[in-house]
């Protein structure tokens, strides 16, 4: 517990570093915000509208205080170009990006765990080769690529699956965009796992577990495969960055409603409350759950939780 | 790129896909894939490109609209009609009885006086009416309308963006009612997601007896081109519109899907700002090297799909305006525009470079990678700039950029793209001549072609306006554009359909279907 707590303390420096970059963001760009967000050739008054809605005459800390203030009650602001409120334009949409990652994670997860375990068994036998093989061929596989091919075959060809996003059949429809990003991460899972369980399969425990006579199943599953597992859970949490980079692109081919898309049209539409509002979703949201693998990492491995609380 | 619909328009040509469909069915609904949102649907504020034409299209109507000849006749309007013994600057609107908004408040004159108030008043409509005086209402159902000098062409005005007629609730609202648009067309809005969809549901109060026949239709944006023809092949969509050559060999080449396109739409133009950042095109000589290094057949035959033609006006082949030989351009003559790069060059002392600005769309990439190329050949320092559709409008009026990929003009009457050209909305704060060519002449011509009817002497003097246009080099014209709708065969009556007095009406105007008469077996 102490040790979820001092994780906690340590995100505080982390979350106000990465909140305050994302509000300089929009103090950085060329001309300032008011001519960024009205565009070089905005009248004086418009400027002056923009200055007095975002409090531009105030100095810069005083307005982060109470961006951050207001960021923290759910305000924002308000796009200028559909007048929507920041907040809720994400809010719409972030539901849609949060079922697509951990869709896409958990295809990842459950195609490469079982195909990395396979593999181990028997290095350099047919099913390693086989695994690793298609492994490598799916990491060369950019996602969009993969899309329109999954799009074209199990969409037009053998219309099994929707080739764009329909919000009232989200699992069904989410599949192909999902298997488009799942399909690199499995095969670095499956890598990843494959390697850790040939050398932990070498330890003398396991010689010992053997030598008791257990089954290579239960070796497997219940000698091998946990202690093989924390680059993989490492790998998994870093890769959710990876993966929301990957939802930008598929959000868009598939018309999928999620933030990825949100922030590609803001960023084309120069709307830059709302790609500012993204980023810093995005990043606390990165933050937040990297803290919790910290936290799976302490559950999986002891030493860690114990050989902190002792220092 | 589609620009304003005070720009649009389009004859046509029929390629399939028009045949009658037999008897309309009632009921059932479709999904529309649109290309990009709209940043909002006020016709007195928004600009529209396709996608907002296309949703008003089902939402509102106009007060005129084009027949298959591409003559304007009345739509929401009863009659548009001069008032005689006043040269056309007089002229009485009457507008047809017994219609209702979709907010059950009357269509009728004071409605649509507030409507035409709000675009004289509107920063980004305001010059196309300049000249128009606000209406007076002459009874419930009649307005009084009159100009500062003599307009035959005024009721083309009322065809598009500018002809959509909004519930004065909708524009007295605070935000303008940009995103919960009530008009008093065919479908009502159910449902508004920007970036993602637009629902509407049939108008069950719809003026024209019957109409529309389907119950609902969602458009759905799509901004993926290769994802869209997917969808419509895999039927995900049933009903689409591209100006990609591409795209239309691919519904073409497809037994489950109709097309029908329009070749003499709009034509694809570099515009050449005279008032760019570095103020190097103010110099003619500039203009001039640009339009002798482009290869413009090269481009079109790289990007044309073999269904392009170049222009040299903004009036295609099939257009009843088209200027024939007699309008002609700087032909590409890279050794010419050379030594005017160096003539500049040595007298300013400075290097010419000049950012090239288009959209983030494959197409525009190549076309732009193909003009840098040519540009590169003759010693001209040039970058490109991909930015999306609204903010690319945005740089055009307000005019901070170098040479722009734009798609415009072709609109069945030219005085609808009269407003490009006067140079007095070359210095407006919203300026619609985006390339800043000021040229009394030019002016001179389109009042007196404004000013008749007589349709010899007005194409005579639209190739006068397209002639001193080349030989000042003010746009480089690439070629014309097709623009294509394409429809799974379940789907009817998309581009065949009958205006309310009984004329057939003009398929389709740059892209944009009537939603009407569309019906679903």
């Amino acid at each position: 517990m102490r040790y979820v707590v001092r994780k906690t303390l340590y995100l505080i420096p982390v979350l106000i570093a990465v909140s305050f970059f994302t509000f300089l963001l929009l103090d950085l760009l060329p001309g300032g915000p008011e001519v960024a967000i009205l565009g070089a050739s905005a009248s004086e008054e418009n400027r002056a509208e923009v200055r007095e809605e975002l409090n531009l005459d105030r100095p810069l800390p005083v307005r982060y205080v109470e961006w951050v203030g207001n960021a923290a009650t759910g305000d924002l602001g308000n796009s200028f170009i559909t007048k929507q409120a920041v907040t809720s334009q994400i809010g719409e949409r972030l539901g849609n990006t949060m079922f697509l990652l951990i869709y896409a994670q958990f295809l990842a997860l459950a195609v490469g765990i079982p195909l990395g375990i396979l593999a181990a068994q028997r290095p350099g036998g047919w099913t390693d080769r086989l695994a690793s093989g298609s492994a490598f061929a799916f990491l060369a596989v950019p996602s969009f690529v993969l899309a329109y091919v999954l799009s074209y075959l199990f969409g037009y060809q053998l219309e099994w699956f929707p080739t764009l996003f329909k919000a009232d059949a989200r699992l069904w429809s989410l599949f192909l965009p999902a298997v488009s990003l799942a399909a690199a991460e499995a095969a670095v899972y499956l890598r990843i796992l494959r390697s850790d369980m040939v050398s932990t399969l070498q330890e003398d425990y396991i010689a010992m577990a053997k030598a008791k006579g257990l089954s290579r199943s239960r070796i497997l599953m219940r000698h091998a495969f946990r202690p093989s597992t924390f680059t993989l859970v490492t790998i998994a949490g870093l890769n959710m960055a990876r993966l929301i980079g990957g939802a930008f692109v598929i959000e868009r081919i598939f018309s999928i409603n999620g933030i990825g898309r949100l922030a590609i049209d803001s960023v084309l539409k120069r709307d830059y409350l709302v790609v500012q509002g993204v980023v810093l979703v995005v990043a606390v949201g990165y933050v937040l759950f990297n803290l919790a693998i910290d936290i799976l990492y302490a559950y999986l491995d002891p030493r860690i939780r114990h050989a902190r609380a002792l220092a | 790129m589609a620009v304003l619909a005070a720009a649009c328009g389009s004859g046509s040509d029929d390629s399939g896909g028009n045949e009658p469909d037999g008897e309309p069915q009632d009921g059932g609904e479709i999904v529309a894939g649109l290309e990009a949102e709209t940043d909002g649907l006020n016709p007195t504020t928004n600009r529209w490109a396709v996608a907002g034409l296309q949703i008003a299209a089902a939402v509102f109507d106009p007060l005129m609209a084009y027949n298959d000849e591409g003559e304007v006749r009345p739509y929401l309007a009863e009659s548009m009609e001069p008032v005689e013994g006043t040269d056309f600057t007089e002229w009485t609107l009457k507008i047809r009885p017994g219609i209702t908004f979709h907010d059950g408040t009357p269509v009728d004159a004071a409605a649509v006086k507030r409507n035409i108030d709000g675009h004289i008043d509107s920063i980004l409509t305001q010059s196309v009416f300049r000249g128009l005086q606000k209406p007076e209402i002459v009874d419930d159902l009649t307005l009084s309308l009159k100009t500062d000098f003599p307009w035959a062409s005024l009721p083309a005005l009322f065809v598009n963006q500018t002809g959509y007629v909004a519930a004065p609730s909708m524009l007295d609202a605070e935000d303008g009612g940009e995103q919960a648009p009530v008009g008093s067309g065919p479908f009502k809005l159910e449902s508004r997601t920007v970036d993602s969809q637009t629902v509407v549901v049939k108008n069950e109060n719809y003026w024209q007896e019957g109409l529309p026949h389907l119950d609902k239709i969602t458009f759905r944006i799509v901004p993926d081109e290769q994802q869209r023809s997917t969808a419509l092949a895999a039927g995900d969509i049933d009903l689409t519109q591209t100006d990609r050559d591409e795209e239309v060999a691919a519904f073409e080449s497809n037994p489950d899907i109709e097309v029908f396109l329009a070749t003499d739409d709009e034509e694809e133009n570099l515009y050449l700002n005279q008032d760019n950042p570095n103020g190097q095109l103010a110099d003619e000589r500039v203009r001039e090297a640009v339009s002798y290094a482009v290869d413009r057949e090269g481009h079109n035959d790289l990007l044309g799909s073999g269904v392009t033609e170049v222009a040299d006006s903004a009036w295609g082949p099939d257009s009843k305006f088209y200027p024939g030989d007699s309008v002609t351009h700087i032909p590409y003559d890279p050794e010419k525009a050379e030594e005017l790069v160096d003539e500049y060059e040595s007298e300013t002392g400075e290097q010419i470079e000049l950012d090239l600005l288009t959209t983030p769309n494959p197409d525009n990439a190549a076309s732009m990678d193909f003009i840098k190329e040519n540009l590169d050949a003759v010693g001209i320092d040039s970058t490109i700039t991909k930015i999306e559709q609204s903010e690319f409008i945005s740089q055009l009026i307000g005019g901070t950029y170098d040479i722009a990929l734009v798609r415009q003009f072709g609109d069945p009457d030219p005085d609808v793209d009269a407003v490009w050209w006067f140079s007095e909305n070359a210095d407006e704060a919203v300026a619609l001549n985006f390339v800043r060519n000021r040229d009394p002449e030019v002016d001179r011509l389109l009042m007196e072609a404004r000013a008749t009817t007589d349709f010899e002497t007005r194409r005579d003097l639209y190739a006068e306006v397209a002639q001193r246009q080349n030989d000042a080099a003010v746009y480089v014209r690439l070629y014309h554009t097709v623009w294509a709708v394409a429809w799974r065969n379940n789907v009817h009556s998309v581009t065949e359909w009958e205006l309310p007095d009984g004329e057939t009406g003009l398929p389709i105007v740059r892209g944009r279907y009537q939603t009407a008469q569309i019906w679903a077996s």
